[in-house]
């Protein structure tokens, strides 16, 4: 026995110091921001060291790795209707695409702002947010105003799990599941997105969202690619929004003339038709690239850095 | 002493011992990283998935040890070693074909994720985990006719063991992983057994041949000539 613990666990602090080197590295290369910011509170889950800072008028959600911090979420008490990163808003921007807004399903909460928003301005929206840390989903609760009602249910579950077993079929699906910079690989394969497709109503859309300056991004937009019809992408602040959808692909008007009325009526803060109006062409997608359950080198790929795309504008 | 081998056969018998020693060393732990990605699509990737995983791989080894050390002094036979091996890799060759099935149906008949988990990662490793298990006291049994001291034939054989997990769970992590597929990376672990299965057989028949030469009454394989430990 005392070989076999000993065998083990020099396997494993050998892994763990590669691992560690490895991490390090890419936290560099990653350029996480520096914090001078008040830590307001700090826990450590059996899935992420969270902390919550007070930076000027803003609330921020961190993971930590590596004694550097990776934001989640960031939230403005005084003002909860902002979206201060900007792929939040264009996560909103997707509501323009199912025929019907009645149900909608968030994987990876987070903080929960596109979930709060979501359920604020569309309270005839019922809204399951689906989060795998329950520390996370206290701390949404306490610091950052996401709290289960009327038309938010919160599910404390992996994504892919949830997904598997829910009995609902969605209009509306986000999937923005991170863990501070690792990108959890079952939620990215080819097997996940048929999975959400069999979840998702007829006419309805998914909404994710990708980096653009790795190599993840071909792999992950291919993999999208394909399981949905139609792939549309749109620039977000350094990042990239795809929403994906089954059936004919829409044109940029028939999207603005969605959103006009939906706009009109909602009187959302971040204006769904200007938002339409940045869509970008979708690139052609290699399907030599699709990610499986079998191959899925997620954090491998986004550990290789490419130059950020320029995508024209459609 | 009936079996009087020839330097360089004994030689080539012990060096192979230990050459398997590493490789075995290398696929077990190589396996044990493997199974976190059969196992994530289905039960997530965090802690419990690895502590299932890593549990289950001690409880195999532990079984494999203990049972491995009675069965090696009862029939302290190379072929039998062999065999053990052969079925490793026999159930590698097998596992694709029914891992999805098995984990999906695990996933959905058990409510509680981390039990789901848990007992996903027993199927996974007690079969070929086990067998492997057998190896480091099967092996120290076959050598220590030839062995001066106890103590050091039990540490190096530990070491070379280790020595070959710590390659397998890097190979395994930071090369096959980003480069091939779970089911590939699974196929050249039981190319790997299988061919450790065969040179144990060719072992067990080239120490037959060899001792044949030295002439009759010489046949015993290689610790049936009589435990000298403590000698």
């Amino acid at each position: 026995m005392t070989r076999l613990l000993s065998a083990r666990s020099a396997g494993l602090l050998l892994c763990l110091c590669c691992a560690l080197a490895l991490a390090t590295a890419m936290a560099t290369q990653a350029g996480a921001a520096t914090i001078r910011a008040e830590l307001i509170y700090k826990k450590e889950s059996i899935y992420n060291s969270i902390f919550v800072f007070k930076e000027g008028d803003y609330r921020t959600l961190r993971f930590g790795h590596n004694r550097r911090h990776y934001r989640e979420s960031i939230y403005n008490p005084d003002d909860p209707t902002e979206l201060a990163s900007i792929y939040t808003r264009y996560a909103t921007a997707g509501i323009v695409y199912p025929e019907k807004l009645e149900k909608a399903a968030v994987i990876g909460m987070g903080g929960g702002r596109t979930t709060w928003y979501l359920a604020h301005y569309l309270p005839a929206l019922n809204i399951t947010a689906v989060e795998l840390d329950p520390e996370i989903v206290k701390i949404a609760d306490k610091y950052f105003g996401v709290t289960e009602q009327d038309n938010l249910n919160i599910v404390t579950s992996d994504g892919r799990i949830f997904m598997r077993r829910t009995k609902e079929t969605y209009d509306y699906i986000v999937v923005d599941a991170y863990r501070g910079h690792f990108v959890p690989f079952h939620l990215l394969t080819q097997e996940f997105y048929e999975l959400v497709e069999t979840r998702l109503e007829p006419g309805g859309a998914i909404v994710q969202n990708i980096e653009p300056n790795t190599m993840l991004f071909d792999h992950a937009l291919a993999t999208i690619g394909s399981v949905f019809d139609c792939v549309d992408l749109y620039e977000a602040g350094s990042n990239i929004v795809a929403v994906a959808y089954n059936g004919s692909c829409r044109t940029k008007e028939t999207l603005i003339a969605r959103a006009a009325p939906l706009q009109a009526a909602h009187g959302f803060r971040y204006n769904l038709e200007d938002m339409i109006r940045e869509r970008l062409v979708t690139p052609p997608r290699d399907p030599e690239d699709v990610l499986t359950d079998d191959f899925a080198p997620a954090n491998y790929l986004k550990s290789v850095e490419t130059r950020k795309r320029k995508l024209k504008k459609d | 002493m009936a079996a009087v081998p020839s330097p360089r056969a004994t030689a080539v018998f012990v060096g192979a011992i230990y050459v398997n020693a590493f490789v075995l060393g290398a696929v077990i732990m190589g396996y044990e990283m493997l199974g976190s990605r059969y196992l994530s699509p289905y039960f997530g990737g965090d802690i419990f998935t690895w502590g299932s995983l890593i549990s289950t791989v001690l409880l195999s080894l532990m079984l494999g040890a203990y049972g491995g050390g009675h069965l090696a002094d009862r029939h302290p036979s190379t072929a039998l070693l062999g065999a053990f091996i052969a079925l490793a890799g026999v159930f590698f060759l097998a596992l694709p074909l029914f891992a999805d099935a098995l984990f999906l149906a695990l996933s959905d008949s058990i409510e509680n994720v981390r039990l789901g988990v848990l007992v996903a990662a027993f199927l996974l490793n007690i079969i070929p985990v086990t067998v492997l298990g057998v190896y480091t006291p099967f092996a120290v049994r076959l050598l220590i006719q030839f062995s001066s001291g106890t103590g050091r034939l039990v540490g190096s054989m530990s070491a070379m063991s280790t020595f070959g997990s710590i390659a397998g769970t890097l190979v395994t992590t930071f090369f096959l992983v980003p480069a091939i597929g779970s089911r590939a990376i699974t196929m050249l672990f039981a190319v790997i057994a299988l061919v450790s299965a065969a040179s144990m057989f060719a072992l067990s028949w080239l120490w037959k041949e060899a001792h044949r030469e030295k002439g009759p009454g010489a046949g015993a394989a290689p610790g049936g000539a009589g435990d000298r430990a403590g000698a």
